[in-house]
């Protein structure tokens, strides 16, 4: 044969590469025979081209070859086949097993679902990363810096004239109640008065009708689709509401010009109605001041403006523009709309964090449990391993790879992993609505494409993952040493394992103390003195009363059942929101301008409260000029500079008295916050909140009295009512979620910690099974046998305390610093969590070990 | 067991060319009694197939030099296959004789 008349090359590898063995000689000889044949008969270059041709004719599946791959598969099954085998026979260990690794990611998932749950809060606008709120830091004379989410109504002009990177404002103020009247009741309703433009701004598509109208008329109205619906009824789309006239419970009138889609709910915003913000100007005239600034205005930057260049430039937007005299700098900066839910905390005038705190904390606590988890999944993996030398021994001799081995070992840790996950799948799907409660939120939980996606990939890294150090270290092992004793301990791997151990008891105790203080902290909140007497106070409100009314109405009360006191004021005293800096004193320097809380009380406010006086009297409804005069709060007092402050003579925005008198202190913000300067003013008109005390233990009297004086005075409105304890423990709504929270955690740390202890004192104990029968012969007592064994574990724990304590102190020092007022990290807390781990670890270890200190050592000595 | 038309074919193939019966030589008398040419592809999956079924059986012959020194492999009727050839031809031949017309040549 001559020498072009060879094949071509390629041609030939190619079949080489995918055809079966039996077949290569066969068809490599037909081919070449052929090629011969047809160069002869025609061109060599046609018959070369005929060989490719029926080259990729081989492409059908009878002639591929497929002996690697069966082979694999073959393996593969008996892995599958040895892994169910295994599960079988020891189904306690394998439970134990995938239980602790199921609530580790079930715990984790219902943290991912709260977390992305958060995180979704006013993330709804296309162009949320340019919408900010403008906030206000405020200088004052004592060095602090106040920091304000409110500007005045003044500035949305400048910024919009002066400032050429503001594209858009909108203004807008911080509620309007309004109720109409539906079928004889009068339903209130939630809404905003906002500039115009918060349409554009926030994005809310109007569905019906238009904003343009809103400009130019004050009385004008837009209604989301959920106060459509109700008021016109669900077909309200095919009706012809723009245009309605509609009259509210003050007898005022709206046009009706458009209808939006109802806000999303995750957001900071909520309004059922918009009204133009320029109706409240005319209702409240000095909003248009620069000295009031009591509005939310929200700003859209232009494209492409980063927060810090603008936050430079409008820096003293205010300073340049107002004028009159203000001794204190107030400087602008802005924050994003996005992150005003998560990022709501301040301090000295910039933002310091808030909800964006607990998230953090919570998605920490979320991975160390994961960790906490993998490790004991790892842990019992290798545990179980060992014993199963003998078999990695008989399959190196029959010519496993390590390759092999580690495969083999790694598909049992995945099948182990698909098996948790499913079962956390389960878990999280029939506890979601619990959970949902806990953390008061609905999840609904769908099955996605993304999750579908998700759960496999998670299925696979976390399999590999916990399964990488036994199938490394399992596939390492001496053949002679594994097939000899059937068990596998080198003592470098023991080390390691201890440290595992160590590990997770230190984030189990770590938790635990966190758990403990978290509890202990909401307990003082929940049981501190306040300094008023928060219990059996009921609030309700009352709508446009004159004085007269008021107190008519009080007298009325008080003759009704179940009611003994009743005072009408216009704050919660527990949560007073209302502050200025226009007060004056006797003594005040030149330059001091200090903020002071206020709020308008009738006579019998520090009675009802029980709030104690410190000096001076209470206001007397009998003298009409204590109407002037002032009541101090022992802070303001201080603050003020005054020892002796009554019969000082005091004035607030100009109205000028005399402090009659001094209550002691009692918490009037949050317990995040110090006690603040307040000042009590007896102004009986616009009072609007209604706190009614009742007799001890008939609450339920006291309602229907309320509920009935109630509807005398309003009978088409809805009676609101809630007790203030409920009010002030909602103040620690998130505290309280995190005391729960945390408990469920720590509960689950402590579970998984002690299952894996379980597994390994099991393991371990096993192991000396022949070194316990020895020494029982030898003499040795049950207790003698006890302590060796668990000596062990005892020094384990004891390390881990002693890296955990630090750590849980520093950690927990930090949060309690979030309280002005927190208990302290006292020692007993650490001893409390040392010994209810050690308690429960011993607990578990004597359980285990216990049954074979106790059994007859002939059983494991027999056999040599 | 089934047998497709085309294995028919080379199952009548391998029959008659007897002892000389391999890739190259089977393809040829198809090409010059079908008039069609099939791949070596083609025809060797219905080779394996046959052999599956246990129509042919194979055996090894010695190599040549234009094979490249391959050795050539042999296909030879099984006992199982010439009854499945008889039954197909008997099967076709009671149909044609009661056909009108069709006239049946044998050669001799």
């Amino acid at each position: 044969m001559s020498k072009q008349n060879k094949p071509p090359k390629l041609a030939q590898e190619l079949l080489h590469s995918f055809l079966k063995d039996e077949l290569l000689e066969e068809v490599l000889g037909d081919l070449e025979e052929k090629l011969e044949v047809e160069s002869k008969k025609r061109s060599l270059f046609r018959a070369k081209l005929n060989y490719w041709w029926q080259v990729l004719h081989y492409f059908r599946p009878f002639a591929f070859r497929k002996t690697q791959k069966t082979h694999q598969l073959m393996l593969f099954r008996n892995y599958l086949k040895v892994a169910f085998r295994l599960f079988a026979r020891e189904k306690s260990f394998s439970l134990i097993n995938v239980f602790g690794l199921a609530v580790g990611i079930a715990c984790s998932l219902f943290i991912l679902l709260w977390v992305q749950d958060e995180l979704q809060y006013n993330a709804f606008l296309d162009s949320g990363d340019r919408v900010c709120n403008v906030l206000n830091r405020e200088f004052q004379t004592n060095g602090e810096v106040n920091t304000y989410r409110y500007s005045s109504y003044n500035l949305k002009a400048v910024l919009e004239e002066e400032y050429p990177i503001v594209e858009q404002a909108t203004i807008m103020s911080n509620g309007n109640w309004m109720a109409f009247e539906l079928d004889h009741n009068l339903v209130e309703w939630a809404g905003v008065d906002a500039s115009p433009e918060f349409f554009e701004v926030f994005e809310v598509p109007i569905m019906k009708g238009h904003t343009s109208k809103m400009f130019d008329d004050p009385y004008t109205l837009a209604i989301s689709s959920s106060f459509a619906e109700t008021y016109f009824g669900s077909d309200w789309q095919s009706k012809d509401i723009v245009g309605t006239v509609m009259v509210n419970d003050r007898d005022e009138t709206y046009e009706l010009v458009a209808v939006y889609e109802d806000l999303p709910p995750k957001s900071t915003l909520s309004a059922s109605f918009v009204v133009p913000f320029a109706n409240r100007i005319i209702q409240r005239p000095n909003l248009t001041s620069w000295r009031n600034s009591s509005s939310q205005l929200y700003v859209k930057l232009i494209k492409d403006v980063s927060l810090i260049d603008a936050n430079d430039y409008m820096v003293n937007s205010i300073m340049d523009h107002r004028s009159g005299d203000y001794e204190n700098r107030r400087e602008v900066f802005l924050q994003p709309f996005e992150d005003m839910y998560l990022f709501n905390r301040y301090e000295n005038g910039t933002i310091t964090g808030g909800r964006i705190e607990y998230v953090r904390l919570l998605s920490f606590a979320a991975i160390f449990v994961l960790i906490l988890a993998s490790i004991n999944f790892m842990n019992l993996t290798t545990a179980r391993a060992t014993r199963r030398a003998k078999e990695t021994g008989v399959r190196k001799v029959l010519g496993a790879l390590k390759g092999h081995l580690r495969i083999q070992f790694l598909t049992e840790s995945v099948l182990l992993t698909a098996f948790s996950v499913l079962l956390a799948v389960l878990i999280v799907w029939l506890m979601a609505p619990y959970f949902g409660e806990l953390v008061n939120k609905e999840f609904e939980w769908s099955f996605t494409w993304k999750m579908l996606l998700f759960i496999p990939v998670f299925i696979l890294s976390q399999g590999i993952l916990s399964g990488v150090y036994p199938a490394f270290f399992l596939s390492s092992l001496k053949v002679i040493s594994s097939l000899k004793s059937g068990m596998a301990t080198p003592q470098k791997h023991n080390g390691l394992r201890k440290a595992l151990v160590v590990f997770q008891f230190v984030i189990t105790l770590v938790l635990i103390v966190g758990a403990l203080t978290v509890y202990q902290q909401v307990e003082y909140i929940r049981t501190k003195n306040i300094g008023l007497d928060r219990s059996n106070v009921i609030r309700s409100y009352i709508y446009d009363m004159t004085p007269m009314d008021c107190e008519t109405y009080r007298t009325e009360l008080l003759k009704k059942p179940g009611i003994e006191n009743v005072s009408m004021v216009t704050q919660l005293a527990i949560d007073v929101k209302n502050a200025t800096s226009g007060i004056g004193w006797e003594g005040k320097q030149p330059g001091d301008r200090l903020e002071f809380y206020h709020m308008d009380v009738d006579p019998w406010f520090i009675p009802t409260m029980k709030i104690e006086m410190a000096l001076g009297r209470n206001f007397d409804s009998r003298i009409t000029a204590d109407t002037l005069n002032y009541i101090i709060n022992e802070t303001a007092a201080r603050q003020m500079g005054l020892v002796d402050p009554i019969g000082k003579s005091m004035n607030m925005w100009g109205q000028k008295g005399k402090i009659i008198g001094m209550v002691k202190d009692f918490h009037n913000a949050s317990l995040h916050s110090a006690i603040e300067p307040l000042i009590l003013r007896y102004n009986m008109h616009n009072l609007w909140m209604v706190l009614a005390r009742s007799k001890p233990g008939q609450d339920q009297d006291a309602l229907t009295s309320l509920e009935a004086v109630f509807k005398d005075y309003s009978p088409a409105r809805t009676f609101w009512y809630r007790y203030v304890d409920e009010l002030y423990d909602s103040q620690y709504k998130s505290e309280l979620m995190i005391r729960d929270l945390s408990w469920c955690f720590t509960v689950v740390a402590i579970v998984i910690s002690l299952l894996g202890l379980l597994a390994l004192v099991a393991y371990s104990a096993e192991r000396r099974r022949k070194e316990v029968g020895i020494r029982k012969v030898l003499g040795a007592t049950v207790s003698d046998i006890m302590k060796l064994l668990s000596s062990e574990y005892m020094l384990l724990l004891t390390i881990a305390m002693v890296v955990a304590f630090p750590l849980a102190y520093f950690a927990m020092s930090d949060w309690l610093n979030g309280f002005v007022y927190h208990i302290d990290l006292g020692w007993w807390l650490f001893a409390m969590a040392g010994l209810l781990t050690l308690l429960l670890a011993l607990g578990i270890i004597s359980l285990k070990i216990s049954k074979l200190a106790n059994s007859n050592p002939v059983g494991y000595l027999r056999d040599e | 067991m089934k047998l497709g038309g085309f294995e028919e074919l080379v199952l009548l193939a391998i029959g008659s060319l007897g002892d000389d019966a391999y890739g190259v030589t089977i393809k040829e008398i198809l090409k010059e009694k079908t008039g069609k040419n099939p791949s070596v592809g083609a025809l060797h999956s219905a080779l394996y197939r046959l052999e599956e079924k246990e129509f042919v059986k194979t055996r090894e012959g010695g190599a040549t030099a234009e094979r490249g020194g391959r050795r050539k492999k042999y296909y030879q009727l099984t006992a199982y296959g010439l009854k499945m050839l008889q039954e197909t031809n008997e099967l076709r031949m009671s149909f044609a004789q009661n056909i009108p017309g069709l006239s049946i040549k044998t050669q001799e």
